[in-house]
């Protein structure tokens, strides 16, 4: 390994990754030590870039939108100073829904555990068939990653709206491959029925299915 | 300079009380104190300008619709700055494509002076990478754009988007990842 790539490397993603991790990253990619100072070039220049200018207007316009609340607007707005009471009622509330609820949710269905079915292809070679489920009430979008699909994250469907259930069946070829879900875009969460799990190396765990 | 900041941060938040009281014309202060540099971060996320603006208007009427949610607790100009990246997200998210800009019609028949070719080779550049950024997943986008436009440490990105230090890394070594190989695509005969 290029000792010098591997600095340029360290520069650009920064202090807080340590040595393993820059050498784990670079077993998963050893062109990016060779990149790194190109892709740190090209950032420059778009960071160089001049911004266009804001229209001379800008202010104006916004504040033809802006109204002055209506008194209702006003005295819900002045709740904000009994906030603690507001807060404590609402604790109170939460906690008593909670009660009414907890049982749905303790003790209620586990999520579908990870279904595989075995087939052969047109070409006489083995495929499995994976179905992820995933459950994430409140989730708009719920998508899967992992080494099958180069950490691509691909949305699975919604086949439940109000419990949050998304679901899809993806072809796999007899292998091992990490994978995780993604809520909302923007939240990896680990899919808990999996038989195995491994640490990603950034102190996260991922899900492992061999085939 | 920290104590110019705080004076600002006081300014800010009397602004806010002022503003829930029913003094509406003072949010212009907040909007003139903070729209260009919400605007050049807003540019660099999404490349267009027009989009950009109206972007960037949509960050100051949320932030005036949810002052009374400010709580204090982090500094105002990291609530509004939170507030522009979930617009940026939702810009994303809502599928709407950057608009290309087309290039004025006599500037390909002339031929450029060698200091207008090193200027038309770095405009080709950064427009290769915002094309690299776009076909990223939005996970990757954000957390690279933050890195890399915004110049933020990893450990500036977990105050901003509320991740732990571990879920930042991973996401911003899978971006520059996949930007390399995105890159490589485009860089290649």
């Amino acid at each position: 390994m290029n000792a010098d790539e591997k600095e340029k490397l360290k520069n650009l993603l920064g202090e807080e990754f340590s040595s393993e991790e820059i050498d784990e990253i670079l077993k998963k990619d050893p062109k990016l030590g060779a990149s790194a100072e190109r892709i740190s070039v090209l950032f420059k220049q778009i960071r160089m870039e001049k911004t266009p200018a804001l229209s001379p207007d800008f202010t104006v316009r916004l504040m033809e939108h802006i109204e002055a609340p209506s008194l209702w607007q006003r005295l819900g707005q002045s709740l904000f100073s009994f906030r603690a009471l507001a807060t404590a009622a609402a604790c109170a509330a939460s906690f008593i829904v909670g009660l009414w609820l907890a049982p749905q949710y303790l003790w209620g269905p586990k999520p579908e555990p990870l279904s595989v079915r075995e087939a052969i292809d047109a070409q006489g070679q083995p495929v499995y068939y994976v179905r992820f489920t995933a459950k994430s009430p409140g989730a708009h979008t719920i998508a899967v990653a992992g080494d099958f699909n180069q950490w691509n994250p691909l949305p699975l469907m919604q086949v439940n709206a109000q419990e949050g259930v998304f679901s899809a069946e993806v072809p796999l070829r007899p292998g091992t491959y990490g994978y995780s879900f993604v809520v909302d875009d923007k939240k990896w969460v680990v899919d808990a029925s999996a038989p195995h799990f491994v640490e990603d190396g950034f102190g996260n765990k991922n899900s492992v299915i061999n085939l | 300079m920290s104590l110019i900041k705080e004076k600002r941060e006081e300014a800010d938040r009397e602004v806010l009380k002022r503003c829930l009281r029913g003094e509406t014309e003072s949010f212009g202060e907040i909007v003139e104190a903070y729209k260009h540099s919400i605007f050049e971060r807003v540019y660099r996320w999404v490349g267009h300008a027009e989009t950009a603006e109206e972007i960037t208007q949509d960050v100051f009427m949320k932030a005036f619709r949810q002052a009374g949610n400010f709580r204090g607790e982090a500094k105002f100009s990291t609530w509004l700055y939170q507030i522009a990246l979930n617009r940026c997200r939702d810009f994303y998210r809502s599928g709407k494509s950057r608009k290309e800009q087309p290039l004025p019609p006599d500037t390909a028949l002339e031929s450029p002076a060698p200091l207008e070719d090193e200027k038309a080779g770095r405009a080709e550049d950064a427009a290769r990478l915002r094309r690299a950024l776009e076909k990223l997943p939005p996970i990757y986008r954000e957390a690279v754009s933050l890195r890399y436009l915004d110049e933020m440490s990893n450990e500036e990105i977990t105050k901003v988007t509320g991740e732990s230090l571990s879920n930042v890394k991973m996401r911003v070594s899978r971006g520059l990842m996949k930007l390399r190989e995105h890159l490589g695509k485009e860089e290649s005969p």
